[in-house]
């Protein structure tokens, strides 16, 4: 019952923080220089037609009319507005696009935890030792290399120099229809259909891109284990476990590990976050046709409901990781109040 | 569910033979669709190619084939020659020069199994004209017709046009897609009080078409999929699906190419075409075409309102270096205002040629001596367009050359198209092609005084004097005589320097037979084959 | 004053680690390229040798060259002089911007932090490079743009950080005392509280300073930032991308190599500045 209360108080502190985001998004998109209608028209459209569809498009009401609109239909119809890129309700292209970028994101933070914890845990038990500077320096590489770039290596080297993977063409060869829609997410609705050629080759289309993204991911999240990893084997109650003879791998596991998780839990948050923002550019390297593309093109086009839908989607995204991870802190840790 | 089964079972079974295996198309496109609806598609070549393929106009052009410079030959339209599409045959009236008659063809039914017939036609160009759509303007040039009481049905299969001055320019305007009339039943289905020609619908889903394809899906951002009409009048497209995937970096529609997973991509970058010669299994059309890369200097923003800056401009760009740099010859220099390939094109009316001692000397007359109180100078060009980024770098040295310091600004294609029909942008790189292969059609959007695409803004009485005049005329000779005229004001004034003509480029696999250019650079499927 | 410094504990402790030292290193490098471009650089940066277009690296062209001939090796260099620019600058502002505000919001507290710490929750909660690709939209391409879209994302950061800081400071016995004596509060602020409360601040904008870099890089890679054909990290990957498929190596993986190094730089010297000036992670 508390936890419902937590919960419930919790999403109302939501609330704000989305409509301050979805005001800031509308603030910027109509001090843009540029709007959807001229592209939309063209030249070749009287200007009576053009202020009439500018009119219908609300355009020409005062800002704050146009927000007022904007959320009743949303709260009302769930309504986004229709994209001047894709003809597409926003609502039906988000819901489009997302998958493809939760997948990405999803396997490259995957792959983050699984190089990073081991890699922080190794550091901490080996506190000051050259592999503990190794793994700073590994880590530390792996955040100062840019994304954009480290994509465009790996290409380099793996595609045109080895052709291990497959071009960088999107989710599934141009050929390959998707698998049938469950869940959005490729590889797991090719396992569920049963697909294997698909699930094979929607995996290889997730390689170098989830690496890439990893790669910056992981840095964070790996000093990160290293440093509470080193405090919570350095806390009294793990002095006191290993006086008491706990076998070294209880020790480790039981005691420090889940210690260590919380603060692990909270950088992992901010770095999913992230992900979830600064996969632009690895979408944009790879034409991974996601929520980043997506966003790119609607800014690029001043395409308003589109880029005000992405941008909705992203920050409760966000906001809904960092809700989860409170939720998870406080099952983990006794000493959070809930 | 089992039923569809045993249709399929039967199908199948049917289809046995040599000649079972569907015939697959799949071509790289750049971009998704932005409206569905013909009557306004401006924006995007996959929006336009669905609706070229969907959608029909009365005439045509005429399929003609013609060689290109590099001796192969290659099939093209010419728009002075048009013919019957939905129309069978059209005439102007013996009685009346300013009346045109379409005779419509019989037993042609929408998609949708909508009859075609004159109703038809008349209710497809009330939706044009109460609309106002992109046909209103087209058809409305030289005021030839202005509304849609101007078209008359005589009959179920008769339907007269009667023009303010009867001309062949309105007739080939007619020629574009945007002038297909829509179904009828469309619009009745989707029609709501506030919106009586049902825009909001055929902005969001395509409309039942008469032509040889309709829409089998759209996923944006990924593919859209054509499916042959089996009932096509003319009999059903040898290609039965088309699949047109969505690959916005042109880089890697070469890859595809390469790989051989497409059999078909236009507007590949021109770097790549040397090492895509050498793959075997593909085939490049380079075509001339009437297209520009045009420096458009607003004539009415400071420097370039001054006539001897646009001059100097003009003799201190490397002509040569951009066909050869840029387009690894895959271009042609332009001639002048009126690019070869269009009739009445006069190459010695542009005298413009490499000489910057000649632009210095032009530059100083102007009062800028080596480039000396020369105002801020911008030179825009839309993000994505790597040709004319390149252009943009070259110019930039160029008139670094001269004394003129020019700034690059990549600016999204939202913000460059509004800021350049606004009039607003001082210096900057765009292209043009006219999709109407006559000299007055280009002319009148590029010159003329009060058209809306004249965005460098320039005026001359008598160049508004010469399109008015003879826009509309019929006299061949006279309209000629006077393009030329108007050729040589226009070298004289400047108003805009071309870069290049650059060719259009096709890259086919050589299983792909019947690829024909049309002037508006869309991809009609119908005429073309797959060999297995 | 610089040999105190040097001689000072805090700066005997970061020579005792090496990665620190290595930071400065590398960051003491690329100033000193940045400085001295006009000298180093063989060709200018924009100099087009159009019969040497995509030439792999050579004696002549170090680097190689890209596809209008210009040279990269000149180009990396000059590029480290803007790009250094455009990351002091944005991370100046932000510290500026960031830190009156932050310690606005912790000095007075009441209705004004409220608001302060609920607009800092959305600007957090904005994913920071959309964030930055809309800003640099609006005002267009340019250095400019580059610098104002960077330091305005950073903006909440260092305004909380701060706030966080002159919270802490405010309840010290040198602050309480300076007060009781009879000082108006702004001279209390300023004379007392800021100075003490910066530390933290300033180490935090070391290890900024790196992400600035990659920041302003991205958008230029993007398109939105400073224009082709000027030298710069991100706008020269973004003009190695066109070369990419035909195997042009060089044109887009030294101006990257470039960025990581000094990104890399900054990023280890912060690490062991945080080390050293911040007591509670030292002991780790």
């Amino acid at each position: 019952m508390r936890v419902i209360r937590y919960v419930l108080r919790r999403t109302a502190l939501l609330i704000p923080v989305l409509l301050g985001t979805l005001f800031i998004a509308f603030f910027l998109t109509r001090i843009l220089p540029g709007n959807p209608i001229d592209r939309v028209a063209g030249p070749y459209i009287s200007q009576e037609k053009r202020e009439a569809m500018k009119h219908e498009a609300r355009l020409d009401l005062p800002f704050y009319q146009q927000f007022a609109l904007y959320l009743s239909d949303l709260l009302t119809r769930g309504d986004m507005g229709t994209s001047y890129t894709t003809a597409q309700p926003v609502t039906k292209d988000l819901i489009q696009r997302f998958p493809a970028t939760f997948e990405l994101v999803a396997y490259g933070m995957g792959l983050a935890v699984l190089l990073a914890l081991p890699l922080g845990v190794i550091s901490a038990l080996n506190k000051d030792s050259p592999i503990d500077h190794a793994g700073r320096v590994i880590a530390v590489v792996g955040v100062s290399v840019p994304v954009f770039w480290l994509g465009l290596v790996l290409l380099y080297v793996f595609f045109l120099k080895l052709g291990w993977v497959p071009p960088p063409i999107g989710r599934l060869p141009p050929t390959m229809s998707p698998p049938p829609h469950v869940t959005g997410l490729y590889t797991l609705d090719a396992l569920l259909a049963g697909q294997w050629e698909t699930f094979r080759a929607a995996l290889s289309a997730l390689i170098l891109p989830s690496v890439t993204l990893a790669v910056t991911a992981m840095a964070p999240l790996a000093r990160m284990t290293r440093s509470a990893m080193v405090e919570a084997l350095a806390s009294e109650y793990v002095r006191a476990a290993r006086a008491l003879g706990l076998p070294r791998r209880v020790l480790l596991w039981d005691y420090a590990f889940r210690n260590a998780l919380v603060p692990i839990l909270t950088i992992f948050a901010g770095v999913f976050g992230y992900a979830l923002g600064g996969v632009v550019l690895v979408e944009f390297v790879f034409s991974w046709p996601g929520l980043g593309q997506y966003t790119l093109n609607a800014i690029l086009a001043s395409d308003f409901p589109a880029i005000q839908g992405a941008i909705l989607l992203v920050t409760t995204v966000y906001v809904v990781i960092y809700l989860l991870l409170d939720l998870a802190v406080a099952t983990i840790d006794p000493r959070v109040e809930v | 569910m089992m039923r569809r089964l045993l249709w399929l079972l039967v199908l199948g079974a049917l289809a046995l033979g040599p000649a079972a295996a569907q015939k697959t198309l799949v071509v790289a496109v750049e971009g998704g669709i932005d409206t569905f609806d013909p009557a306004f598609s401006v924006g995007s070549t996959p929006t336009q190619t669905v609706s070229a393929n969907v959608f029909e106009t009365l005439i045509r052009p005429k399929i003609v084939t013609r060689t290109a410079p590099d001796g192969t030959t290659y099939q093209t339209v010419d728009m002075e020659k048009l013919v019957g599409q939905l129309a069978l045959v059209w005439a102007f009236d013996e009685n009346d020069p300013n009346t045109v008659i379409f005779h419509l063809r019989r037993g042609v039914r929408y998609h949708s199994g909508t009859p075609f017939n004159a109703d038809a036609v008349i209710l497809g160009m009330r939706r044009i004209f109460e609309t106002k759509s992109i046909t209103t303007f087209l058809v409305g040039m030289g005021g030839a017709v202005t509304s849609a009481d101007q078209f008359k049905k005589i009959d179920d299969y008769t339907v007269a046009l009667t023009m303010k001055q009867g001309n062949t320019l309105t007739l080939k305007n007619l020629t574009i897609y945007n002038a297909a009339p829509v179904d009828p039943a469309d619009i009745k289905a989707h029609a709501t009080e506030k919106d009586p020609w049902a825009l909001d619908w055929f902005k969001k889903n395509l409309g039942s078409g008469t032509g040889p394809y309709l829409l089998e899906s759209y996923v944006p951002g990924d593919r859209i999929v054509l499916r042959a009409n089996p009932d096509y009048y003319l009999g059903p497209p040898k290609i039965q699906r088309v699949v047109m995937k969505i690959v916005p970096d042109p880089a890697q529609r070469v890859l595809l190419l390469r790989t051989g997973a497409v059999d078909m991509a236009n507007q590949v970058p021109v770097r790549e075409l040397d090492g895509l010669k050498r793959i075997p299994f593909l085939k490049i059309l380079s075509l001339p075409t009437t297209n520009q890369d045009r420096l458009m200097m607003n004539n009415a923003i400071a420097p370039f309102d001054n006539k001897l800056v646009r001059k100097a401009v003009a003799y201190a760009i490397p002509y040569e270096l951009i066909i050869k740099q840029v387009y690894r010859g895959y271009a042609r220099v332009p001639v002048g205002p009126i690019e070869d390939g269009m009739p009445t094109s006069d190459p010695s009316a542009w005298p413009y040629r490499y000489d910057p001692e000649k632009a210095k000397a032009l530059l100083a007359q102007a009062g800028y001596p080596g480039g000396k109180g020369l105002p801020p100078i911008k030179l825009s060009i839309r993000i994505g367009n790597e040709e004319q980024e390149r252009e943009a770098v070259i110019v930039q040295d160029a008139l670094s050359k001269i004394g003129m310091k020019v700034a690059i600004e990549k600016l999204p294609f939202a913000t460059f198209n509004e800021l350049q029909q606004g009039g607003k942008l001082q210096l900057f790189i765009d292209d043009w092609i006219s999709w109407v292969n006559d000299p007055y059609y280009h002319m009148f959007w590029n010159f003329h005084s009060k058209s809306p695409t004249n965005y460098v803004r320039y005026k001359n009485a008598e160049v508004d004097a010469i399109i008015d005049t003879y826009m509309l005329s019929r006299d061949e000779a006279a309209r000629a005589e006077a393009s030329r005229k108007a050729q040589r004001i226009i070298a004289d004034d400047a108003p805009q320097v071309y870069l290049a003509s650059p060719n259009f480029n096709v890259v086919l696999n050589k299983k792909v037979t019947g690829y024909i250019y049309f002037n508006d650079t869309l991809t009609r499927f119908f005429y073309m084959d797959k060999t297995p | 004053m610089i040999k105190r410094l040097w001689q000072s504990e805090a700066a005997y402790r970061l020579r005792q680690n090496p990665t620190t030292m290595l930071g400065l290193g590398i960051v003491c490098f690329m100033v000193l390229l940045a400085v001295l471009a006009p000298w180093i650089a063989p060709y200018p940066p924009l100099e087009k040798h159009f019969d040497h277009v995509s030439e792999p690296p050579s004696l002549r062209f170090f680097l190689g060259t890209d596809q209008f001939g210009q040279d990269i090796f000149s180009r990396v260099i000059w590029a480290a002089r803007l790009d250094l620019f455009i990351a002091a600058t944005a991370v100046a502002i932000s510290l500026l911007v960031g830190g009156f505000l932050g310690a606005l919001a912790g000095f007075w507290g009441g209705w004004f932090d409220e608001l302060f710490m609920r607009t800092m929750d959305i600007l957090q909660a904005f994913p920071s490079l959309i964030l930055a690709m809309g800003i640099a939209f609006a005002l267009g391409p340019g250095v400019f743009t580059v610098i104002v879209a960077t330091s305005a994302v950073n903006i909440p950061g260092y305004a909380r950080l701060m706030r966080a800081s002159m919270l802490s400071e405010k309840q010290r016995t040198y602050a309480l005392a300076a007060r009781a004596s009879g000082n108006p509060p702004w001279r209390v602020l300023l004379r007392h509280l800021v100075p003490n409360a910066l530390t933290p601040v300033f180490v935090n904008a070391t290890l900024h300073f790196g992400w600035a870099i990659l920041e302003a890089a991205g958008l230029s890679f993007l398109g939105l930032g400073v224009a082709i054909p000027n030298a710069e990290w991100g706008v020269m990957i973004n003009m190695g991308l066109q070369d990419f498929w035909q195997g042009h190596w060089w044109s887009y993986t030294f101006p990257g190599v470039f960025i990581a190094l000094t990104v890399l730089g900054f990023n280890l010297l912060g690490d062991g500045l945080s080390d050293v000036l911040d007591p509670r992670r030292a002991h780790r």
